[in-house]
């Protein structure tokens, strides 16, 4: 069984830590708040690019989801990790503005079209071969609809079970496997044909070794 | 040993991690002997590490974080407006809706002498209809239940209810009009004149206190400047110490 223990770049934080933190900025503590952007920002703004795949409007739909989610944090429910909830408030809105732009541009999804890759100090130094077969696998994931991707994205990158999918997305856990499992197979279809043998082929963590 | 169509099947539960491990065992034992689902299941766990590691994603600006707060500031500075407003709206629409209801009921139910005499506050609650239930099981309309229930229920129980309300408000109404009336009468007479009269007014107002039993009716003409705007009742239910303040203007 694959187990996946995402390690984030920002340091999460625990389930106790983010109650204290919530309670406080309900209370209107302006440090509990800005502890709290900084541990999900980056997190949010990879969901949210990744839909969106524009820098611009991705920072707008994260400001504006953290706006909502500190505006309403009296409805916030401890159930549920901050995370999630943000996440939810960050995917509607990234749907709201597919659903701009194809108003404003009649069906084109500019979601779908793959820009290119921004160059990190990281980039620099892997190898040639994984670099390209790293796109090849981001441009395929750039293939699938938002909710696919989202999907996917919840689940190998921040690690989420189905259920959690389902609550953040706002969707039956029936309709989130689905997705998940749709979302799989186009990626398999898309690229089985790229190599041969992909059980020699660990993209990420040649690279990372 | 499973075949790969059955493998195949599997293999969205298992990258899941809803796979039994009975199943998952079989699973492995399959993926020894056949290479194509060996390729495939690595292929799925290469985009899953690329897609869950690789963080190929522009990052926020540095101003990111200040820029949330500072919106976030500004929200909350805007927020207790917007309350004010909510606010009273939340405490005025109930208030119109009751004094709307009691209103209409004012004006829609027969007045005191149209019907019998009233009951008593405690005879309202041995009142039992069971033609009510009778009348609404016939079918019949809801206009004609509604009759039935206005001539069943009795008669002075909207005076009950009502009455004391009435009452308040017909004594105030009053009160505001007696005080019209003498300020409009102040301002026929002119400064002079009215500070004449009400020293006047004032003086004999003194001796008829005195003198109870002399009561000597008021010696200007119109409306009586020394009438109380509230009602009679309510000025002598009050708790106001008046004949100690009469006392201490005297000794002053």
């Amino acid at each position: 069984m694959i187990t996946r223990r995402v390690e984030s770049a920002t340091p999460r934080l625990t389930r106790r830590m983010e109650k204290r933190l919530v309670a406080q900025a309900r209370n209107g503590d302006q440090e509990a708040a800005r502890i709290l952007v900084d541990a999900h920002k980056d997190r949010l703004f990879a969901f949210v690019w990744r839909i969106l795949r524009d820098h611009h409007e991705s920072e707008e739909v994260c400001q504006e989801a953290f706006l909502r989610a500190f505006s309403s944090l009296d409805s916030f429910s401890a159930e549920y990790r901050f995370s999630t909830w943000l996440f939810t408030i960050g995917y509607r809105l990234c749907l709201n503005q597919i659903r701009r732009r194809k108003s404003l541009t009649g069906e084109v999804d500019f979601t779908g079209i793959s820009s290119d890759e921004p160059d990190t100090v990281d980039r620099v130094a892997e190898s040639e071969a994984a670099r390209r077969l790293k796109n090849q696998i981001w441009r395929a994931v750039d293939e699938l609809s938002a909710p696919q991707r989202a999907a996917i994205m919840l689940f190998y990158r921040e690690g989420m079970s189905c259920e959690t999918i389902a609550q953040t997305l706002g969707i039956p856990m029936a309709t989130a496997k689905s997705h998940l499992h749709r979302a799989r197979g186009r990626l398999r279809d898309l690229l089985s044909g790229l190599v041969n043998d992909w059980t020699s082929v660990r993209p990420f963590r040649e690279t990372a070794s | 040993m499973i075949t790969c169509q059955h493998a195949r099947h599997l293999f969205d539960r298992y990258l899941d991690g809803e796979l039994p491990s009975s199943l998952q065992a079989e699973l492995h034992a399959h993926q020894l002997n056949c290479s194509d689902c060996q390729a495939e299941l690595a292929l799925a766990e290469a985009y899953g590490d690329v897609i869950a590691y690789d963080r190929c994603e522009p990052t926020l600006s540095a101003s990111f974080t200040d820029r949330v707060l500072l919106a976030y500031r500004a929200q909350q500075v805007v927020a207790p407006r917007r309350n004010w407003s909510r606010m009273l709206i939340s405490i005025a629409s109930p208030l119109a809706a009751a004094a709307s209801i009691a209103l209409a009921v004012f004006l829609i139910a027969p007045t005191a002498s149209e019907r019998p005499q009233g009951l008593l506050a405690g005879q309202i609650a041995q009142v039992s209809d069971p033609t009510i239930e009778i009348v609404g099981a016939s079918g019949k309309g809801r206009n004609e239940v509604k009759a039935a229930r206005m001539e069943q229920m009795p008669a002075g129980f909207v005076d009950v209810i009502l009455d004391p309300i009435v009452k308040q408000t017909r004594s105030t109404l009053d009160g505001t009009k007696r005080s019209l009336e003498q300020l409009e009468s102040l301002i026929g007479l002119g400064f002079a004149g009215a500070n004449d009269t009400l020293a006047a007014g004032w003086r004999d107002l003194q001796s008829d206190r005195k003198s109870p039993s002399g009561s000597s009716s008021p010696k200007i003409s119109g409306p009586d400047l020394f009438a109380p705007s509230l009602p009679q009742e309510a000025a002598i239910d009050s708790d106001l110490p008046f004949d100690e303040f009469d006392d201490t203007i005297e000794a002053l």
